[in-house]
């Protein structure tokens, strides 16, 4: 009599639970079930729990069918309070009611499982919120660091247009000048003026550069008119990298190889062979320096070359074999290669 | 004569730089270049007696970067800083790595042939502040150093508790920070605080 009453207040106990709660033996046999838990199993899919184990496969299987959804978004509020001794598994699904409903299958211990359904409608809407406002704050972040960017080009572009503004007023200064001259029949006594202030507008024309961002062809010939200036000739050889991204790594590393070839060899000549294969473009930077060296320390340049290099996904061997030689490894698709190193 | 480098990516002022050094009859152009990366090599052979260097340069290499290297293997060479930017930190970074003078291109009414004389002279000339810039309902003089720290951390797209960890402070201190700076300007949000920021070219992180 005594056990029988216990019994019932345990079910009418687990009854009055606002959340739905199953335990099952580990073949699926059901222990207790409260109302709850049937109610929305059998919206769920139809019946009642009869078999735990059958029960959680239904769900796992679950098709949507008008009176529920089953949800799979990424930023779903996963009980992350989870461990090796004690795994859970966890589905979501929304009813037409609105409401949502978290399952969590647990395995309390070797002879027992435990279903849980709680309903988390109000920390479903807050985590959709918390995902849009995380979104949206990414965009921003990424239009801030665009924005960062393209300061220097706005500033640019800005110097162009004044500049451009001002010839345009010069321009139109000397046509109404000349038109005037023309129409008042004074072209003659007027000449020397108006031809000045001709010479003057195409001479100011002339200084206004068409193109503001420094075209590829020019981060090459500075690099070699600088090198021939301080009496060092710089040879490539074989096809250079056609995105802008990995001219600028080139270049980098040729700059600290002509820096060290220089400086440390006295050398006259600096060699860039560059070949590729599918993936990267591989570089040898080496120079016919008059100093014969086994090992090298590298010091800050040749560090931060190296930084710089990696941070983008190419690499950088210095090769010591009586004269040094740089090594560099560029990839292709620098966005693959970020990709890459999100994962 | 003195030989001048002349590292400048905008052609209207390089134009207007070596127009000047032209006339002069104490200084030569030795080279003129676009890219401050570009000018640790020029100077190698030992030939160049003043430089002066552009902060923004092209293909985004800074000047005082470059001038820190330079600095280093040169110290006998003369750098004047240049820059048409109002960035509050690039005083400061100039005298860290060395540089004789320091010169803004739209602001002062000191002609930089007059800062070139002062330099080659033995003096250190640099303005005495940074340019004001309004920013917000604020000026850019109202800001306290940490502030200017912390804008220069947002702008760089940082998390509060990245900006917390790379100042060592609490991410409470950080909030503190943005509060009152939001409270000055009048903004709402960090956001617009930056934008501002950056477009009015008083934070450049990149230099």
């Amino acid at each position: 009599m005594k056990k029988n009453t216990s019994a019932k207040m345990i079910k009418k106990a687990i009854d009055s639970y606002p959340g739905g709660i199953c335990f099952s033996a580990l073949d699926g046999r059901v222990v207790l079930v409260n109302e709850k838990m049937n109610q929305l199993v059998l919206e769920l899919t139809g019946h009642t729990i009869l078999n735990a184990k059958a029960a959680w496969q239904e769900l796992t299987n679950f098709a949507n069918n008008g009176k529920a959804e089953k949800l799979t978004q990424s930023w779903l509020p996963k009980d992350t309070n989870n461990d090796n001794r004690n795994p859970h598994q966890q589905l979501f699904f929304r009813f037409s009611d609105g409401s949502v409903w978290r399952f969590e299958l647990r395995f309390l211990d070797s002879n027992t499982v435990q279903i849980e359904a709680a309903e988390i409608t109000e920390l479903y809407r807050l985590s959709e919120e918390l995902y849009e406002n995380t979104t949206r704050l990414q965009e921003m972040q990424k239009r801030q660091k665009a924005l960062l960017d393209s300061i220097v080009e706005v500033n640019l572009n800005k110097e162009i247009l004044a500049a451009k503004m001002h010839i345009h007023d010069e321009l139109g200064h000397c046509l109404l000048a000349t038109t005037k001259a023309i129409t008042e029949d004074s072209l003659a006594e007027n000449a020397d003026v108006l031809r000045e202030n001709w010479n003057s507008a195409i001479r100011d024309f002339s200084n206004i550069p068409t193109v503001w961002t420094v075209p590829d062809s020019t981060l090459q010939s500075e690099l070699l008119q600088v090198a021939e200036l301080i009496g060092c000739k710089v040879i490539f050889l074989g096809e250079q990298p056609k995105s802008r991204k990995a001219l600028q790594l080139l270049y980098a590393a040729v700059r600290e190889a002509l820096t060290n070839a220089v400086r440390h060899a006295e050398a006259t000549e600096l060699t860039v062979k560059i070949k590729q294969d599918k993936q990267r473009y591989h570089i040898e930077i080496s120079d016919n320096g008059s100093v014969s060296v086994s090992s090298i320390t590298e010091g800050n340049g040749l560090s931060a070359l190296r930084q710089r290099l990696e941070q983008e996904g190419a690499s950088l061997k210095v090769l010591c074999d009586n004269s040094v030689s740089l090594l560099v490894d560029i990839p292709f698709d620098f966005d693959e290669v970020q990709k890459g190193g999100r994962k | 004569m003195i030989q001048v480098l002349v590292v400048e990516d905008s052609r209207i002022t390089r134009d207007a730089i070596e127009s000047q050094i032209a006339k002069s009859e104490r200084y030569v152009l030795y080279a003129s270049i676009e890219n401050a990366a570009n000018a640790e090599i020029a100077c190698l052979r030992g030939s160049v007696d003043l430089i002066l260097m552009d902060v923004c340069t092209a293909d985004e290499e800074s000047g005082l970067k470059a001038a820190a290297k330079i600095k280093q293997y040169n110290p006998k060479i003369k750098i004047i800083i240049m820059t048409s930017m109002p960035e509050h930190s690039f005083i400061q970074k100039a005298k860290a790595c060395g540089c004789n003078g320091f010169w803004y291109k739209e602001y002062g009414s000191t002609a930089l042939m007059e800062v070139c004389d002062r330099v080659m002279n033995g003096e250190f000339v640099y303005p005495e502040d940074t340019p004001m810039i309004r920013i917000g309902y604020s000026n850019s003089a109202e800001f306290t150093s940490r502030e200017f720290d912390i804008i220069r951390e947002l702008a760089q797209g940082r998390k509060y508790e990245e900006i917390a960890a790379d100042l060592d402070i609490t991410p409470n201190t950080v909030k503190y920070h943005i509060k009152n700076i939001l409270q000055k300007t009048g903004y709402q949000n960090t956001l617009q605080l930056v934008a501002e920021v950056v477009e009015k070219r008083l934070i450049l992180p990149k230099y």
